[in-house]
């Protein structure tokens, strides 16, 4: 099982009425590796996350995470990853601390080290209430909340959406980084954004689509190679009319 | 402008009015909701006049709006005043009274109709939440009746002048803070500032202050930590009860040995109707709302098992306190007061229309987006399926009875049996599978974030096929 995807998309098909958000779309994950999933806002890339968590229900097609179907395999899947959405939200009467307690109460594993490096990194107070958080300081809660439980695979919906400059390139550097590290070779990291310049030292393979399909899908070093552009470049020119998708 | 408010309050309007016209059939029992649908509906359609920009997180868009802030009020006043009208002409000739007092009739029309429009949308805005702008102005009204009984036993003693007294008492009181809430609602919407989260300001289950907070993580196991969550979304409900049993209190300490139908009875009634239907529309509606609900089902506990810790808890509280706490303060009040309207306390209807009432409201409350919005379609919903059951199921029970009895007449069998009862225990069993497969299909709901027409109208469809079938199947039973 050792090569066994942390996710496998295969045809997906997920349609709104007559609207086909997401249309017939294929990817797959290995484990350890930091993959970026690439588009413009409304390309398809949040409902292909809530398909995958289960969260909607594929039209057609199927997706596996870690070989195993979420639907079926609910909780082995769950506990398994964590997922930091686009929107963050906590019950209003909680605080920071009560916040992650109650994530810390369902989860198997929880570190004390990382969950107080990270407070103290991002300057946020146990006792303040999650109403009287920001929205980027809500986002950096909720990354610490997934972080914690060391999850296999880490999903993540725009997540620097909110956060400034410099505490989005700690987030990227050091968190990300540091949580790959933590335990190489079987970490995963899955980040929708189309913020593609933030992620480029971490990205080792991406996919861009639009529209609901894929786009291109390449090893970033050998899309680095093959156009000499940086990956930012790569999705402008992919999207652009005509664009150097070959 | 007009247009997008119209728009916003119209679904909860319409829930409102079909409410109110199937209890104007003047079928037993549904002619009683009559009036709790009307105090429910204005209530909850003056707080969603605010309500819905907090529900759908648009406030700040409202606010930065290029026109200046008093004609967005007024196109707000300007939609909610005539909805709220035609509903009060609407109840008029819908809600039928048993008193013929017609000073405490008219007041008991025109006053939530000012409470909708000046104390509701004030309230919500105070509190950032249109279920609790609902639920304060209900007991604004409420505990005006039960106070101004109170106060007028004190003076009056048991006399006709009470009766004179309690609506002259509504009208100061509502009427007094529907002034101020005229010039308060502007003042603050004037004032309002876009706050950044979404969901209530009212916490009001708090155990410790913030900033008190340990340095340590606390775990508890994961099923307390999921009924921990769910009584504290259920924080209204408790306030609901509490101001119940504070007006009760009020009241019975004043009406000694008296038995008659009076305040407590109708705010009883009220009560014991609202309740069910509180509970299970905070289950779902304030989760949406709040916009948990993807982060609640990614938790590694099976979606099913948060469900049955969601109805249990709903419908649990139901329960107790839409049954028990009645049940405690009439058995250790020191006066007898207590209902002789429509229904009485642990018999078999009362338990099974809480239950009826309670997965009706969760059901509902896994597809609306808030608490107050549930609530709105859950008074509709219970009022559309108690008509279609009472209205069409019994008459089918009834045809299938006699159909079945000519039947068997003509081929020479025995043609026996007994009409169906229409309201006795021999339903628990049609009505227990209605409970199970309506909680079963508001899991469907719950377990995804999409919410699609069509999936809504099968769901309905199969809902009231099996209420149609389980009557035609006691009808043939019976008659065999």
């Amino acid at each position: 099982m050792a090569d066994t995807p942390a996710i496998e998309i295969t045809g997906l098909v997920r349609r709104f009425g007559r609207h086909d958000a997401v249309n017939g779309l294929s990817l797959r994950v290995q484990s350890g590796r930091c993959y970026g999933f690439f588009g413009r806002n409304g390309a398809g890339k949040t409902t292909t996350i809530k398909c995958l968590l289960n969260l909607l229900r594929p039209t057609s097609g199927s997706v596996r995470i870690f070989g195993m179907d979420p639907r079926r395999d609910e909780v082995a899947v769950k506990s398994r990853l964590s997922y930091v959405p686009d929107n963050v939200a906590f019950y209003p009467w909680m605080t920071v601390r009560d916040a992650l307690d109650y994530t810390a109460s369902f989860r198997a594993k929880w570190n004390r080290d990382t969950e107080q490096a990270l407070l103290a990194q991002f300057r946020l107070d146990p006792g303040r209430k999650t109403t009287h958080l920001s929205k980027g300081q809500r986002t950096q809660l909720a990354l610490v909340a997934a972080i914690c439980p060391e999850p296999e695979l880490l999903v993540l919906d725009e997540p620097t959406s909110g956060l400034d400059p410099i505490v989005r390139r700690e987030f990227i550097r050091t968190v990300i980084g540091a949580y790959q590290d933590g335990d190489p070779g079987r970490r995963t990291v899955f980040v929708s954004t189309h913020l593609i310049s933030e992620f480029e030292g971490l990205i080792d393979e991406f996919t861009i689509i639009d529209e609901g399909h894929e786009r291109l899908t390449l090893e970033a070093d050998t899309a680095r190679g093959r156009f000499e552009k940086s990956l930012e470049e790569i999705f402008v020119s992919t999207l652009e009319p005509g664009g150097a998708t070959a | 402008m007009i247009e997008k408010e119209l728009r916003a309050l119209l679904p909860a309007w319409t829930a409102c009015a079909v409410a109110l016209v199937a209890s104007a059939r003047g079928v037993y029992p549904l002619n009683y909701l009559g009036v709790p649908a009307y105090l429910i509906g204005m209530a909850a359609l003056g707080a969603f006049a605010m309500g819905h920009e907090y529900a759908y997180g648009t406030v700040g868009l409202v606010l930065a709006l290029p026109v200046p802030r008093w004609r967005i009020w007024t196109a707000k006043m300007a939609v909610l005043l005539p909805m709220v009208a035609a509903l009060t002409v609407l109840a008029t000739f819908a809600v039928h009274l048993d008193t013929g007092d017609r000073t405490f009739g008219a007041a008991l029309f025109l006053l939530p109709a000012l409470a909708a429009l000046f104390i509701a949308p004030w309230l919500t805005m105070v509190s950032r939440s249109a279920l609790a702008g609902t639920i304060f102005t209900m007991s604004i009204v409420g505990g005006s009746m039960a106070f101004g009984e109170w106060i007028g036993m004190a003076r009056h003693a048991v006399t006709k002048e009470v009766d004179a007294f309690r609506v002259a008492f509504l009208w100061w009181t509502v009427g007094g803070l529907s002034l101020v809430g005229a010039i308060a609602g502007w003042r603050t919407f004037a004032r309002l500032e876009m706050a950044d989260a979404r969901g209530a300001d009212v916490d009001l289950l708090a155990v410790r202050p913030a900033g008190a907070a340990s340095t340590t993580v606390r775990r508890a196991h994961p099923l307390v930590a999921l009924v921990w969550k769910e009584l504290r979304l259920q924080q209204l409900a408790f306030v609901v009860a509490a101001f119940y049993t504070v007006s009760i209190l009020a009241v019975a300490l004043l009406r000694a040995g008296d038995t008659t139908i009076d305040i407590a009875s109708v705010l009883s009634t009220f009560y014991m109707l609202f309740m069910p239907a509180l509970t299970g529309s905070l289950a779902g509606g304030e989760e949406r709302q709040f916009a948990t609900h993807d982060s609640q089902l990614l938790l590694p506990v099976k979606a099913s098992t948060q469900w049955i810790v969601k109805t249990a808890i709903a419908i649990g509280l139901s329960y107790t306190l839409a049954v028990l706490l009645p049940f405690v303060l009439t058995r250790w009040m020191p006066m007898r007061v207590w209902i002789s309207g429509p229904v009485g306390l642990f018999t078999p209807q009362v338990l099974v229309a809480t239950l009826g009432y309670g997965a009706i409201s969760l059901y509902v409350s896994t597809l609306a987006r808030s608490g107050v919005s549930a609530l709105m379609y859950s008074i509709g919903a219970i009022v559309g399926v108690g008509y279609f059951t009472i209205r069409i199921a019994l008459g089918l029970v009834d045809e299938a009875f006699l159909r079945t009895r000519q039947l068997t007449q003509l081929t020479g069998g025995h043609a026996g049996g007994h009409p169906p009862p229409h309201s006795d225990m021999i339903w628990a069993l049609p009505l227990g599978g209605f409970v199970l497969v309506v909680l079963w299909l508001a899991l469907t709901n719950y377990r995804y974030e999409d919410r699609g027409p069509t999936r809504v109208v099968l769901h309905a469809a199969v809902v009231l096929a099996l209420i149609a079938v389980s009557a035609v199947t006691m009808g043939v039973v019976s008659a065999l």
